[in-house]
């Protein structure tokens, strides 16, 4: 039978549909997802962003305007942008070189290793949870524990880190990179992948270790590492609960841990500005959706897929 | 005289009987009703509230009351319910942000009800004002109260220094605060918490000198000078040891646990009287109270009589009626007030504020007493506070005194920036 030969009958198509009704049934709790609690929220978050929405008012049309005042006339908006900008810069770098360090080290087939990955795990699967945060606004403290070893050891009374407008921000920073788990443990089975043989191989040729953690680790490495730099970029920037739960909202002292999400938030639940909130959440958007570009641009220059 | 006839139609009517049974249970239950009442505060508020709401379900049969806590996120959780058209009928709003509601036209006038259903002729005269938004009641006020001087009284008999009453200015204070720092003189604790930040410090200082903190037609009614010399005071008194650090006062979240006063670095407090109820438990010590300092002695005293709290009803309630009863019943009612005592405030029904007095314990009737014996020095109920007076409070007030306490910003700067950042929130 040739390739060409027409069939000898096509299903009319209510019945090729009812064929892929199963399939369409079983994606159902995805689609009814996407359309009614992603998509519609969406949609309308968009058009209250070119609104005046003060809760019990009906939105009134105001056009681009929120879109001219945030990028105009609103000090705290840059604030915001400020904070946030510092909190992504510092913490991704910051999380990727921890997470990369500790799974090369895990990966030496050490003794135990399931246990110190569930050890090293941990703190991803709490850090994000409140009963964290409030921990750490203890370990910051003026009277806390940083600041009971740095008057043991070296006899220096700290500030309080947290209170303190200048340090708040790295306390923050701090709290991110502690939850190093999930990078790591993609980084380790990234770092499986990589043939032993190609190690062997450069060994008898003389290369160092660190030579060898450069030349083969790395460059295989970087789709992972890809990979984990834009989803920790994209938490970053989404990043609400520790700021929130550290200043109890208010993003203090002095605006100082003021992140993106905190400010939309207090936009939007404080000053009942649900218009001007959308607005800024449309923003977000447009940032976030502008770094992953920028990113999967830039990967073809420095991201190796051996395929 | 039963024969079988009579027998078999008495049974008949017996069977009737059984069979209607049912519909008699679906009648009762078509009375029934919830009603939802959600506030904040701590679980001995809820307690409390809660004991009300049985006292007058059993009042009131078929009702049910469904009590909701807010902590934290109370605020934007009303909000969200309210945007949301799921409302609680009736929820607790404070003086702060009640003009913010009232404002947005959320709660249903109460006017309607006011002298029938609510009962207002043994409460305390003009009390009414304070919930009067746009010359409409807009909630009911639960309670009075007025601003106060707390302070723990072991560490003035320890230093030998007597507390601060009716005639001491704010220089006084100082000299006070700094001697009494001294006095204590342990590693961070000072005599007071930095109160620049307080706009309910803010208002009695106000008034003292003949300002107000907002006039009726919702803008400031203060200027840069006067803020200015407010934020001067409190960087002075900082300067000199009088007040707590800067990174000690930026811990303090507008709450009684994390005032100075309850974490253990100061010794005094300036807060609403019903509150000391709740700084006593977290004191060991006893917990006096005064009045706040003055601008000059005898002058103004810069206290008012202020609402406790209010209750609002939604304005898409589903038993606007009923909920009326009940604030009717929170007010007025003997027993309800028992169980309330002054948690939230003294009473304003006169009757119940009397009938209460002996069952108060020693630190409510501390706060009772301090509230009456300010009836001679207090003045008006000021302007009730405009629309975005809470982004204000929650905003600018603190930011700019925390500004000044970590010293990047001059009073005079400090003052003016008041000034401006006031005048463009509240437009």
């Amino acid at each position: 039978m040739s390739v060409n030969e027409a069939p000898l009958y096509r299903a009319p198509l209510w019945l090729r549909f009812k064929g892929q009704l199963a399939g369409y049934g079983f994606l159902s709790p995805w689609l009814i997802g996407l359309f009614a609690l992603t998509l519609g929220p969406a949609v309308s978050s968009l058009y209250l962003s070119m609104t005046d929405y003060s809760l019990m008012s009906s939105p009134r049309w105001v056009g681009a305007d929120n879109y001219v005042r945030i990028a105009s006339d609103d000090p705290r908006f840059r604030a915001a942008m400020n904070v946030t900008f510092t909190y992504v810069l510092l913490s991704v770098p910051l999380k990727l070189i921890f997470a990369l360090a500790i799974a090369v080290l895990l990966n030496k087939g050490l003794k135990g290793l399931n246990w110190f990955r569930a050890i090293f795990y941990l703190p991803s699967l709490i850090g994000g949870s409140v009963a964290i945060a409030v921990l750490w606004r203890q370990v910051f403290a003026s009277d806390g524990i940083i600041n009971q070893v740095l008057m043991a050891v070296f006899n220096y009374e700290g500030p309080s880190w947290i209170a303190n407008p200048n340090t708040a921000i790295y306390t923050l920073v701090a709290l991110a990179v502690w939850q190093f788990g999930s990078s790591m443990i993609i980084f380790l089975a990234g770092l499986r992948q990589i043939p032993t043989d190609m190690y062997e191989a450069a060994s008898i040729d003389g290369a160092s270790r660190a030579r060898q953690f450069f030349k083969i680790t790395l460059p295989l490495l970087t789709p992972v590492i890809f990979f984990n730099a834009v989803i920790l970029t994209i938490d970053a920037f989404k990043a609400f609960t520790p700021a929130f739960v550290i200043s109890d909202g208010s993003g203090g002292p002095i605006d100082s841990t003021l992140f993106y999400t905190l400010y939309l938030y207090q936009e939007a639940f404080t000053n009942f500005r649900f218009g001007y909130a959308s607005a800024l959440a449309w923003v977000l958007v447009a940032i976030i959706a502008g770094f992953t570009a920028l990113a999967f641009l830039s990967a073809k220059y420095w991201v190796h897929y051996d395929d | 005289m039963l024969n079988r006839r009579n027998f078999l139609n008495l049974g008949l009517g017996a069977a009737a009987a059984t069979a209607m049974t049912p519909f008699l249970g679906r009648a009762a239950l078509a009375a029934e009703q919830d009603m939802r009442l959600f506030w904040f505060g701590s679980p001995g508020r809820a307690e409390r509230t809660m004991a009300v709401a049985k006292l007058f379900e059993a009042a009131n049969p078929g009702m049910t009351i469904l009590g909701e806590v807010g902590g934290n996120d109370y605020w934007s959780k009303l909000t969200t319910m309210l945007a949301g058209g799921n409302a609680p009928d009736i929820f607790q709003l404070e003086p702060g942000r009640f003009a913010d509601y009232a404002g947005r036209d959320t709660m249903l006038p109460l006017d309607d009800y006011l002298g029938s259903t609510i009962r207002t002729d043994r409460l305390q005269a003009d009390s009414l004002k304070l919930g009067t938004v746009n010359g409409k009641v807009a909630g009911m006020p639960l309670s009075t109260n007025a601003f106060a001087l707390l302070y723990d009284t072991e560490a003035f008999k320890s230093a030998g220094l007597t507390p601060p009453d009716r005639n001491t200015t704010w220089d006084d204070f100082a000299t006070l605060c700094i001697e009494m720092t001294k006095a204590i003189d342990k590693p961070n604790v000072w005599a007071m918490g930095n109160a620049a930040r307080y706009s309910y410090a803010f208002e009695p200082f106000l008034l003292q000198r003949g300002r107000k903190l907002y006039l009726e037609n919702g803008q400031i009614g203060f200027d840069a000078t006067d803020a200015a010399d407010w934020y001067g005071y409190w960087e002075s008194l900082a300067a000199n040891g009088g007040c707590v650090s800067a990174d000690v006062q930026a811990q303090d979240k507008l709450q009684i646990d994390s005032n100075p006063m309850s974490t253990g670095n100061a010794v005094m407090a300036i807060a609403f009287s019903n509150m000391i109820v709740g700084y006593q438990a977290l004191q060991q010590n006893p917990v006096g109270i005064t009045t706040l300092p003055v601008a000059e002695a005898g002058g103004a005293s810069g206290l008012f009589y202020r609402a406790g709290l209010h209750f609002g009803i939604a304005k898409n309630a589903a038993d606007p009626e009923m909920a009326a009863r009940f604030l009717d019943f929170f007010i007025n009612d003997r027993e309800a007030g028992k169980i309330l005592g002054v948690e939230r405030g003294v009473p304003l029904n006169l009757d119940v504020r009397a009938e209460i007095a002996p069952s108060l314990d020693e630190v409510q009737t501390l706060s009772a007493d301090y509230v009456e014996g300010i009836k001679d020095i207090v003045g008006a109920f000021p302007a009730q506070v405009p629309v975005g007076a809470s982004e204000l409070e929650a905003r600018v007030y603190r930011t700019i005194a925390d500004q000044v306490a970590f010293g990047q910003m001059t009073p005079a700067e400090a003052g003016q920036a008041l000034v401006d950042q006031a005048n463009a929130i509240l437009g």
